[in-house]
């Protein structure tokens, strides 16, 4: 399990994030709507947890631990944003 | 073409647009210039014919309804011109879809092509490049 | 290699070799717009058929050069020799691709990158420099029919990490919804892509409110654009072809303008335009505005020709349309242009309507209709007329031997009298198939002479004559070589540089000409230049150093006679070793090549004055068909039209009456030579085993000459015999085997016994 919860409230992506991070992640955005989400530790995240990220709508705090998706992301962050 | 070469500057190909809407002028001479054209303007027909007289151009591209002087009247006052470098301008008619008949008028006044409004700022470059003579 | 290929091949190389021609004169000329036009529409062309077989490399150099082209023609670049330098180092480029191609039907792995260093050397002359890679795209969306939005929106994005125009693939990738549960990780395979520019991802459909999404059900498109080897790209989704498309994206996405290229579309409107322009003279009744109504008219049909690409149907009607022509022969003439147009839309291409510009009176005659036979069938019909010929001489050997035996052969030799005729007739006009005009190796040379002289820093204008003088094939092919050199030794040693010329009263510029004639059945080819001549004291000198002939044979010389000493083998004039012709490569390849051809080289040359280099070439190869065979531990060539068979008897066959062998053949006793005994040469030693003879039957006469072995069968050009072997009997000639080897033939007909 590398979906926490900090005391804060925020969720926090920890290490390398497989496909069944993405059932807590959603439970725990479900839970505290409008929780943070960091993921400067994530790394590798899967697919399936990018896919309930963008699902809720939210811009995890950065920089991402993982620099492709740091990368990349960031930029579909920026574009979408824009977008929208 | 050399009737129309003398006096000439070596720059990109000149285009007169006649309309009196000042947006339609705005729009046409962003888009013309845009693709390498000069442009100069002219509100109605009148001032067109006075452009034309003193100035010589690879195009005229006209509106037909205008006030004072409409397109049709303009172009035919322009056919009849003594100078032939002028009388032979190549004319490219522009009009509202509610103008389609406007279309035989257009042609009989001499209009050597014709569009129906909206036209889009590739359609107007690219026909605006063949009526001038601008290679693709 | 397909059809298109093929045909993309043969275009290709057209359209480089004119592009060539006319970068040429564009630097002599000036800028003449047509010639700039010309030569852009050949680099446009070039670069749509490069697209067509799909080499982005070749396209994206191209398009380079087609976007310094564009700024040339819009008077934004001025013409310099840097610029055609750049230009003809890009044909170059693409030459030795289609070399690539045509071998291989690939573009070498490096393609990509050394099309994007010659793209940006281009783009440098670009105004803005190497950065303003696409000048029209950033402020109008590229309208390249065919690519999809998504596409134009992320190359836009990537716009700053695309360097030159490399070669771009956009990938499309839709996963299943059940494709986590199958182990995909769709992101994962996105990062794994080589070269990546640009990287979108989004929901496929909107995503339902939170506590209702299923985490495990993906609902994604990922798309991308890369700057990646498709093979790599394929390699990367070969689990999940069926979910991804991968797309090379056109170089027009990357950026063209929007009015970039004659488009199906552009031909489309040039030809509405030339209808309306139709329509407008058709106006019945009309006295107000005429004279204006037709010169618009002329006017309009003749810029959208032109700008629609068609200049040589411009061209034709700005010639036939005076301005002051009335409105119905100026309709008749843009009904003919249209006319035209459409045949060229229905050909595919506007080079149906375009013909060489030197035809002036071409619209005075049907065009001649030609065919494109490519050199191999030809050569196959040359070979089956020459077995032709051999039937039909077994057929003249059979009739014989029937006549021989009694029966009535009367029909049957008028028959062979008839095939006879036949086939000479069919093989005099195979051979003919096979005359070119020097046209196609006189238009090298413009190149040649413009890269030497400015590499010496020379002026030199060369004049070329006679291009439509015919010979065959081979010697045309052959041609070229020998004149290089004779060209670039005028350049490098003939003429004197700018200074010198002008310290002697000349004019700065030199001329060197090249003209090509028939003189009988002799083919003429002079290179002459007005440089300083050769000077017979220095040749004499330098014979003298090089020990070329013995000092009493050098004095008894004449001047004219010591100058043909530059063709001598070890010769060269040049003071300097010079980048040009300083490459151990004298005059001597020049003789060894034209005498190879049965041709015979002279020069004359006076000082101060020039020097004219003459050779002197037969118009037609008569190739002869010869047998290599083998005597007495030497090869001796025997033409085939004597050999009536090749026989391998046992020796009981062999008969000896007094000194003499024979053997019985169709019933008619062979006497047999051998060809060692003939030749002087150490017979054959075995004994007992089977002896090979060639049979050979001339003026009434036969016989079989004894030989060890049969080589080869080759098609050679004769050469007479020179110098001490003269007037010897019994040869036909010499010739230069492939190896360099000097082959003797035999005149069957002089050694008969």
């Amino acid at each position: 399990m590398t979906v926490r919860r900090a005391a804060d409230g925020t969720i926090l992506l920890v290490g390398p994030c497989p496909v069944d991070d993405a059932e807590p992640l959603l439970q725990g955005l479900l839970e505290a709507s409008g929780a943070s989400v960091d993921w400067t530790k994530c790394q590798k995240p899967h697919t399936a947890v990018l896919q309930v990220l963008m699902a809720a709508g939210v811009v995890p705090v950065g920089p991402c631990g993982d620099v492709w998706i740091e990368e990349w992301w960031r930029g579909n962050d920026r574009e979408t944003q824009g977008q929208g | 073409m050399a009737e129309a070469d003398a006096g000439r500057s070596h720059g990109g190909k000149r285009i007169l647009v006649v309309d009196d809407s000042s947006l339609v002028r705005l729009y046409y001479r962003a888009a013309l210039e845009k693709a390498g054209f000069s442009v100069e303007q002219a509100i109605n027909g009148i001032e067109g014919l006075e452009k034309t007289l003193t100035q010589a151009f690879d195009l005229v591209i006209v509106d037909v309804n205008m006030p004072r002087m409409d397109g049709i009247a303009f172009l035919r006052s322009l056919r009849s011109q003594a100078d032939i470098a002028v009388a032979g301008l190549p004319a490219l008619m522009i009009s509202t879809e509610s103008e389609r008949e406007d279309m035989a008028a257009a042609a009989a006044a001499g209009a050597n092509f014709y569009l129906v409004k909206p036209v889009s700022e590739a359609d107007l470059v690219r026909h605006a490049a063949l009526l001038a003579g601008v290679a693709q | 290699m397909n059809e298109l290929h093929a045909q993309f091949v043969i275009e290709a190389r057209e359209l480089v070799r004119q592009a060539t021609d006319d970068l040429i004169a564009l630097e002599q000329d000036g800028s003449a717009p047509a010639r700039i036009d010309r030569v852009f529409r050949a680099f446009h062309t070039l670069k749509g058929s490069a697209g067509v077989v799909e080499l982005p490399a070749m396209t994206l150099l191209l398009h380079a050069a087609e976007d310094l082209l564009t700024a040339v023609r819009g008077g934004k670049v001025a013409v310099s020799a840097d610029i055609i330098d750049l230009s003809l180092a890009c044909l170059d480029q693409v030459s030795r691709w289609v070399d690539d191609f045509d071998a291989a039907a690939a573009l070498p792995a490096d393609a990509g990158d050394t099309g994007r260093m010659l793209a940006e050397r281009m783009r440098a002359f670009l105004p803005g420099g190497a950065s303003a890679t696409a000048p029209a795209a950033t402020h109008e969306a590229p309208v390249a029919a065919g690519v999809a939005d998504w596409v134009l929106r992320l190359i836009e994005q990537a716009r700053d990490k695309i360097v030159g125009s490399p070669a771009l693939y956009s990938i499309s990738y839709e996963p299943i919804p059940g494709c986590f549960f199958n182990g995909d990780d769709p992101v994962d395979l996105m990062r794994q892509i080589p070269g990546l520019l640009a990287f979108h991802i989004e929901p496929r459909s909107p995503f339902p409110p939170l506590a209702e999404m299923d985490p495990f059900a993906c609902n994604l498109r990922l798309q991308a654009i890369a700057a990646a080897d498709r093979a790599d790209l394929a390699k990367i989704f070969r689990m999940v072809p069926d979910q991804v498309r991968i797309e090379p994206v056109p170089a027009e996405a990357l950026s063209a303008p929007a009015t970039d290229g004659k488009s199906d579309d552009n031909v489309a409107l040039v030809r509405a335009i030339l209808e309306a322009q139709a329509e407008l003279l058709r106006m019945p009744g009309r006295t107000e505005g005429l004279a204006g109504c037709i010169g618009a008219a002329r006017r309009v049909a003749l810029n959208a020709l032109r700008a629609g690409g068609f200049v040589q149907l411009a061209d034709d009607l700005e010639r036939n349309a005076p301005i002051t022509l009335d409105s119905a022969g100026l309709l008749a003439l843009i009904e003919q242009a249209a006319a035209r147009l459409d045949a060229a839309a229905a050909a595919g291409k506007d080079s149906g309507v375009e013909a060489p510009d030197t035809a002036t009176d071409r619209s005075d005659k049907p065009a001649e209709r030609t065919l494109r036979i490519s050199e191999d069938k030809i050569d196959a019909l040359v070979n089956l007329a020459g077995e032709l010929i051999v039937a039909k001489n077994t057929l003249a050997h059979s009739v014989k031997a029937l006549d021989g035996q009694g029966g009535n052969v009367d029909l049957l030799r008028r028959d062979q009298d008839a095939i006879d005729r036949l086939a000479v007739e069919l093989h005099d006009n195979i051979l003919r198939l096979r005359m070119i005009s020097v046209a196609q190796v006189f238009r090298s040379f413009p190149r040649l002479v413009r890269d030497v002289a400015r590499q010496l820093n020379k002026q030199v204008t060369l004049i070329t004559h006679g291009e439509n003088t015919e010979a065959d094939k081979t010697i045309v092919d052959r041609l070229f070589e020998p004149l290089v050199h004779l060209v670039r030794n005028a350049v490098d040693h003939g003429v004197e540089t700018a200074e010198q010329r002008r310290a002697t009263g000349k004019p700065e510029a030199a001329t060197i000409t090249i003209q090509a004639s028939h003189s009988g059945d002799r083919f003429l080819v002079e290179v002459s230049d007005d440089g300083r001549g050769i000077d017979p004291a220095t040749v004499r000198r330098r014979a003298a150093e090089r020990q070329l002939l013995p000092d009493d044979e050098l004095a008894a010389l004449s001047d004219e006679q010591v100058i043909d000493l530059i063709f001598a083998a070890g010769f060269s004039t040049a003071e300097t070793i010079s980048d040009v012709s300083g490459r151990g490569i004298g005059m001597d390849v020049v003789r060894t090549a034209v005498e190879r051809m049965g041709g015979r080289v002279t020069v004359a040359s006076k000082v101060g004055a020039g020097t004219t280099v003459r050779l002197d070439l037969p118009m037609t190869i008569a190739m002869s068909l010869i047998m290599v065979v083998e005597a007495g531990g030497q090869a001796f060539g025997v033409a085939m039209d004597a050999v009536s068979e090749t026989v391998r008897l046992p020796p009981d066959r062999i008969s000896r009456i007094k000194n003499n062998e024979g053997f019985v053949l169709h019933d008619q006793v062979v006497p047999i030579v051998s060809l060692a005994d003939l030749m002087k040469l150490p017979p054959r030693p075995a004994e007992g085993v089977s002896r090979l003879f060639i049979v050979a039957e001339t003026g009434g006469r036969i016989a079989a000459f004894e030989i060890d072995a049969i080589r080869d069968r080759v098609e050679v050009v004769l050469k007479p015999m020179q110098g001490l072997l003269a007037g010897a009997r019994g040869y036909a000639g010499t010739t230069l085997l492939g190896d360099g080897q000097v082959l003797l033939v035999l005149d069957v007909k002089e050694i008969m016994p």
